[in-house]
């Protein structure tokens, strides 16, 4: 079909081109770009997209909105966002966007400056936005029913035909309103359809895919108008996904994609593989490849990647494009001038600078309307707007040198603009933040070189006399930052220095603190803080979840395992909770709180057991949740003390084991097993584990040989461990030549049910020192039941929901990890904890096997007593045994060798196999009293 | 010994579902999700309203297994034993009883439910396109009662049913038909021809004389692997058109007293061979009526003797369940003989009740409703019994 180039507004493009291909996919959200909220992939046709936007536009006019309403849509890059904004369109609505990861100030800021009628926004941002709200302003939360929208309510303020107000971060710290007009939309959109060369589209089958977010004008503007003109699809990712990039590009049919600059080197660094060669993708447009990156990003997958230049205020009014040859690939070359574009390059005074020199970029049209196609002004800033077209000409702030072919190439920006993965943040405004924060005396923030981001913020602080130039103090500076601004603007590295260094005029000297932070960097006179700026931790601050700075774990105990057992459950509980009291020198009296962990106490729970011990207590907890239950009992055993509703509580894994008993269990273990597991003869969760494993190999390409490493080493551990059951080395051999039990599981792929018990204290660390015994910290917990129903097949854990906050909250990375103690009914489940826990990425499990070596002296300790695969499984107690390991480990009272200087290490809980997966996942963070 | 057969209420709607052939997950009345494992609340809209739905089974094979090892001591003696995990197109993960059949995961299978051993439904995946010799699948027969190389007992060789049931055994590979016959003295073309048959023992056999039946127990019981009891009496006659209770005493004493007293001598030997691996007892078929559900007064007492032997087959179905053998019931509707002549058509005929019977054999059904009219009568008692009996009594 031909190009839809003819109409004057967004939405008349939209219905001539919905009517002539309704029946073409019109959007296409694949289904790791929507996982948040839908199952699987979004595919909407244009036919299925006009009759979702005739039917919200009926709604909205039905609520009286029109012509010169503004309604703010803080929807992601959802399905909604898109047709929120079509229907809004055909009304003359002037939409919003809102960046929903802005801090409460700014989204007030925004919200308040730009006179909404109406704020949209979806269920999981809504208590932020709510928030962010003044009591006036309407909130319409998105669910899966039609509910009524409120009456429109504000007034319309809104410039005759403008489609948007588009929020840029400026230089000066208040973000600006970028007015843009239903014809800038269409001119970018006929401008692009239209460049030619590399950037051809066909009109019959093009599909566009953009990871970029709708609040950037890219994506707002450029991607969206040239699939609406040409009548192709846009796949619309929510974010860049770099592991399933390519993926995603493949299974949706893009035959275009749109890139920033930090996601070719993202690509480039993963492994080569066979599937690198994409070459139905046409070419990729975007801006800011690393020059070292271009050439080999197009030789290795066969891409071309077209730089361009353009800014929310140029739209396509200025607009320049290396779309065709000489590109000069790996010079930041971005093209030459288009005609009717007049462009002047100047120095700081506003002198034309000699040829082939740098200076800053003026632009305009030429011809009558020097404006034609830019936008059409700073809303409620006209001194601003008038200061940018000084002279007649648009000030873009960025620095460009013009070669001797007329090419243009990129030098850098004049303004003071920190550019991290796409966002611009202004430097000022940073400052700003800082600057309210009372041990602050003065900063000076720039930009410092990332690999991963592109440019990362740096912040050079000049401190309050007093105050410790700590690692400390930076953390609580970025906190700071992080409540008052956009994760992505809070400075990532601190320097302290005694003063900052300025210029004759007495302004900051910008260019030398930029080359003082590399310095800084480079030298390791600054504190990264990177890791805590990351998506869940800024969750965290805004929840703030209180730690356990004040609670501690102790006086680890285990009653040795044995095979079969002709004690009850109850002789195991006592005999823990005897050891427990000789470990910790308390008296019985002084345990006032009893958890339980047990499969074999029936007829009794934990409250028979208090009357059986003697126990009074006043916090009592039963947990029978297997290899969870440590981990579970443990979190709210932490909080009753906390809470002071304990002053020490008793944690206890006990199972007992008779000759028949793990048989007879089996069946009335949950009424799915009974109903749908049992009568398939699989006898316990080996078959279950049978599937997940042998569909882990052939999916990751995992071999036998790498689960038998993990055991072989597990086993090497246990032999250190004079309460292992099993106490004779385990050769590769033996382990893949074993017993058949449910192909590919043999025999030592699998647990030995015994009997056995496990405990611990949890108390006040006051009470710990008073007492004299060795403890532990807990730095962060977490816990999750029926996580990822919707798998076909368990392939993954909650950990994978959890770990930004397991991380966050305990402040440390993998990295700082010294030990893990997985819960390793089966090996499978080890290596998937490690995915899910971000030791590796899911998959490559298998290749971190074969990087690591696992003893407790290993490059990677794992399971250091030898896990439940070399220990036994004692019921309840299996979920305890990583938990007291750790603090073994990390109390220096190991049993086990030693993890050398171990200061971090975390425990893994999982389990109850209901039915055909694991329902329960947990994790603790654990380290040293002194870490 | 039989698999593990405990169920909730919940999960018998899989089993009354199967026992019919039929495979049916739980779907929700409001939000239309498919359920598996059963439920009494719908898992996402949280509301008790939920359908049992026949499901096409489509789905694919994520992983498969063979068990070598197992807990449990039916198939302790049965391992390797193959199990699959299925994603069903309807949306749940289902753990199966997976057929030889099947190509490696991943790969496309049918789900269907079957009776397994126990009598109770379980879930097995079948190759998506058929591939031959499906039925001999080892894991299969353990569901089924399929005659291939087993040996019948047809009790009553000189009805049109019978005839036509012992022809289709032979033709489905019986090894060994033994067929009874009463009132050795009146002998037709028909059963001539039927004795002529290979593999075909005629049998003396009287029900209503218990001392017949004990014999003929004693000879063959120990060696019957499949009874399928044909006799009846069929008379046509409601309450007000005959004087006596002669003609009811005799459909009595052949379908309900003859049942009575086949399970008495019968029943023992075939208990004791049940289960037994390969060569055991694995079915007693009842040739009941569709009248047997509700009355149908213009044969008021021969649904009268068809209810009484329906009730005492279920005596019978939960006795043999202990020991794996499976008692199929046949609702039959009109059949084409003497005794339904005053009866408009459709009418099954003699050969079309015998193959529903060699079929629920071989695909393991319990209750069989073979025919237009059966199968109606069946949705309209379902629905609600005592609708029926008004329609009936008008």
């Amino acid at each position: 079909m031909a190009a839809n180039t003819g109409s004057h507004s967004i939405s008349a493009v939209f219905e001539i081109t919905a009517a002539a291909s309704a029946g073409r996919d019109f959007l296409h959200i694949p289904a790791e770009a929507c996982r948040d909220y839908a199952d699987g992939s979004i595919t909407l046709t244009y036919g299925e997209a006009a009759a979702r936007v005739a039917a919200l536009a009926s709604r909205l006019r039905a609520a009286g909105y029109g012509s010169g309403h503004r309604v703010a849509l803080a929807l992601d890059n959802r399905v909604e966002f898109f047709v929120f904004f079509l229907a809004l369109a055909n009304l003359q609505v002037s939409i919003v966007p809102l960046n929903a990861g802005m801090s409460v100030a700014e989204l007030a800021y925004v919200v308040g400056h730009s006179d909404v009628a109406m704020v949209v926004t979806h269920q999981g941002h809504a208590p932020h936005i709510r928030a962010a709200l003044p009591a006036a302003t309407m909130l319409v939360v998105l669910d899966t029913s039609d509910q009524a929208l409120p009456r429109a309510a504000g007034s319309r303020i809104a410039g005759n035909g403008e489609a948007a107000l588009l929020y840029t971060s400026g230089t000066t710290g208040t973000p600006k309103g970028c007015m843009l007009s239903n014809e800038y939309f269409v001119a970018i959109g006929r401008l692009y359809t239209e460049l030619g060369g590399y950037c051809r589209f066909d009109g019959a089958g093009d599909r566009l895919a953009t990871p970029l977010p709708v609040t950037h004008m890219n994506a707002l503007a450029v991607s969206f108008m040239a699939m609406l003109m040409m009548g192709g699809c846009l796949i619309q990712l929510d974010r860049f996904h770099p592991s399933t990039w390519w993926r995603s590009i493949r299974a949706s049919r893009a035959t275009a994609f749109h890139y920033l600059g930090v996601m070719p080197a993202m690509l480039l660094n993963k492994p080569v593989s066979a599937e690198d060669n994409v070459r139905e993708v046409r070419f990729a447009f975007g801006a800011g490849v690393d020059p070292r990156h271009q050439a080999a990003f197009e030789e290795r997958f066969g891409v071309p990647l077209i730089e361009a230049w353009a800014m929310t205020e140029t739209g396509a009014g200025a607009w320049i494009t290396a779309n065709r040859e000489p590109r000069h690939l790996g010079q930041r070359c971005f093209g030459k001038a288009p005609p009717g574009l007049a462009c002047r390059i100047v120095d700081d005074n506003g002198n034309h600078v000699s040829p082939g020199s740098a200076g800053e970029l003026l632009v305009k049209r030429e011809g009558a309307d020097a404006q034609a196609g830019f936008f059409s002004g700073y809303y409620k800033d006209d001194s601003a707007t008038a200061a940018a077209w000084a002279d007649g000409w648009f000030h873009t702030g960025d620095l460009v040198r013009v070669g001797e072919d007329g090419s243009f190439f990129f030098v850098d920006r004049s303004k003071n603009v920190i550019r991290r993965s796409g966002e611009n943040i202004a430097a000022v405004e940073v400052e700003s933040a800082l600057q309210t924060e009372p041990d602050v005396l003065a900063s000076a923030v720039c930009p410092v070189t990332d690999n991963m981001r592109g440019e990362e913020v740096f912040a050079f602080v000049v401190l309050r006399a007093g105050v410790s130039p700590s690692l400390d103090t930076a953390a609580r500076l970025q906190t700071h930052c992080l409540q008052l601004l956009a994760y992505y603007k809070a400075p990532a590295y601190f320097g302290f220095r005694a003063e900052l260094p300025q210029t004759a005029s007495q302004k900051l000297a910008r260019a030398q603190i930029k080359t003082l932070a590399a310095g800084a960097i480079r030298s390791a006179q600054a504190f990264d803080l990177r890791y805590s700026k990351k998506r869940a931790v800024r969750e965290r601050v805004r929840s703030t979840v209180r730690d356990y700075a004040d609670v501690v774990l102790a006086a680890p105990v285990t009653v040795p395992y044995v095979r079969y057992s002709i004690r009850s459950a109850h002789w195991f509980v006592a005999q823990t909770l005897s050891r427990l009291i000789k470990e910790s020198g308390l008296h019985k009296a002084d345990i006032d709180g009893l958890s339980l962990g047990s499969f074999t106490l029936a007829p009794d729970i934990a409250i028979g057991l208090t009357q059986h011990l003697g126990v009074t207590a006043r916090w009592l907890d039963h947990v029978p949740l297997g290899g969870a239950c440590g981990i579970v009992a443990m979190r709210r055993a932490l909080r009753a003390v906390q809470a002071g509703d304990a002053e020490v509580v008793a944690c206890i894994g006990a199972d007992t084991n008779h000759v028949d008993s793990f048989r007879q269990s089996l069946g009335n273990f949950s009424v799915f097993a009974r109903d749908a597991v049992f009568p398939y003869g699989s006898g316990g969760p080996n078959a279950s584990f049978a599937f997940l494993t042998s569909h882990y190999m052939r999916t990751h390409g995992a071999t036998r040989e790498d689960f038998g490493k993990i055991c072989v080493a597990q086993r090497d551990n246990a032999l250190g461990y004079p309460l292992a059951l099993f106490k004779k080395k385990l050769t590769l051999e033996e382990y893949l030549t074993a017993r058949l039990i449910a192909d590919p599981i043999r025999l030592f792929d699998c647990v030995m049910p015994c009997a056995g018990a496990e405990g611990f204290l949890v108390m006040r660390r006051q009470r710990a020192e008073e007492l004299g015994i060795p403890y532990v910290r807990v730095r962060s917990t977490a816990e999750r039941h029926n996580a990822f129903p919707d798998d076909p097949i368990q392939s993954r854990g909650g950990w994978v929901l959890d770990r930004e906050h397991l991380y966050g909250a305990a402040g440390v990375e993998p990295a700082d990890i010294d030990f893990v103690e997985t819960y390793d009914d089966y090996p499978v489940m080890s290596v998937i904890q490690l995915e899910d826990l971000g030791f590796c990425a899911k998959g490559e499990g298998p290749d971190f096997i074969r990087r690591h070596s696992f003893m407790t002296t290993g490059s990677f300790p794992l399971n250091t007593s030898g896990g439940q695969l070399s220990v036994g499984q004692a019921g309840c107690a299996a979920g305890f045994l990583g938990l007291v390991e750790s603090i073994r480990q990390l109390t220096g009272r190991n049993l086990a060798p030693a993890v050398p200087d171990a200061r971090f290490g975390i425990a893994v809980g999982f389990g109850m196999i209901t039915y055909d997966r694991g329902l329960c996942s947990g994790a603790a963070i654990i380290s040293r009293a002194d870490a | 010994m039989i698999p593990p057969s405990a169920r909730s209420r919940a999960a018998l709607g899989l089993t009354a579902a199967a026992a019919l052939g039929r495979f049916e997950l739980q779907v929700c009345g409001i939000c239309a999700a498919v359920q598996y494992p059963p439920r009494e609340i719908c898992h996402r809209c949280l509301c008790d309203s939920l359908h049992w739905r026949e499901q096409s089974g489509g789905g694919e094979l994520i992983a498969d297994t063979f068990v070598q090892h197992s807990n449990d001591m039916y198939f302790r003696e049965r391992v390797p034993w193959r199990l699959g995990l299925v994603r069903l197109d309807a949306g749940p993960t289902a753990v199966v009883h997976l057929h030889g059949g099947c190509a490696p995961a991943p790969s496309r299978v049918r789900v269907g439910a079957r009776l397994d051993k126990s009598g109770q439904g379980v879930l097995m995946a079948f190759p998506f396109d058929e591939v031959p010799n499906m039925p001999d699948d080892r894991q299969l027969r353990e569901m089924t009662c399929d005659p291939k190389l087993r040996k019948v007992l047809v009790t009553d060789g000189k009805t049109l049913v019978g005839q036509a049931v012992v022809r289709a055994l032979i033709a489905a590979g019986t090894d060994l038909v033994w067929v009874g016959y009463a009132e050795a003295w009146k002998n037709s073309a028909e059963f001539t021809a039927m004795a002529a048959l290979p593999r075909v023992v005629l049998l003396p056999l009287e029900l209503i004389d218990s001392q017949s039946v004990m014999k003929a127990a004693a000879d063959i019981g120990a060696k019957v692997d499949i009874l399928i009891n044909t006799a009846e009496v069929h008379r046509t006659h409601g309450i007000a058109s005959q004087s006596g209770d002669e003609a009811a005493r005799s459909e009595m004493d052949v379908n309900y007293f003859g049942l009575l007293r086949l399970a008495q001598e019968f029943g023992p030997a075939m208990r004791s061979r049940g289960a037994e691996g390969q060569a055991s007892a694995v079915a007693w078929v009842n040739l009941l009526s569709v009248y047997a559900l509700s009355n149908f007064p213009p044969h008021g007492t021969f649904s009268a003797s068809k209810a009484a032997a329906l009730s005492l087959s279920q005596c019978l179905r939960a006795e043999m369940r202990s020991v794996g053998v499976r008692v199929v019931n046949v609702f039959p509707g009109p059949i084409d003989d003497e005794w339904s002549q005053m009866l408009p058509p459709p009418k099954l005929t003699a050969d079309a009740l015998a193959r529903a019977v060699v079929n629920a054999l071989q695909c393991g059904i319990e209750d069989v409703y073979p025919g237009d009219v059966a199968q109606e009568w069946l949705m309209r008692w379902r629905e609600n019994p005592k609708i029926l009996e008004k329609e009936l009594s008008a």
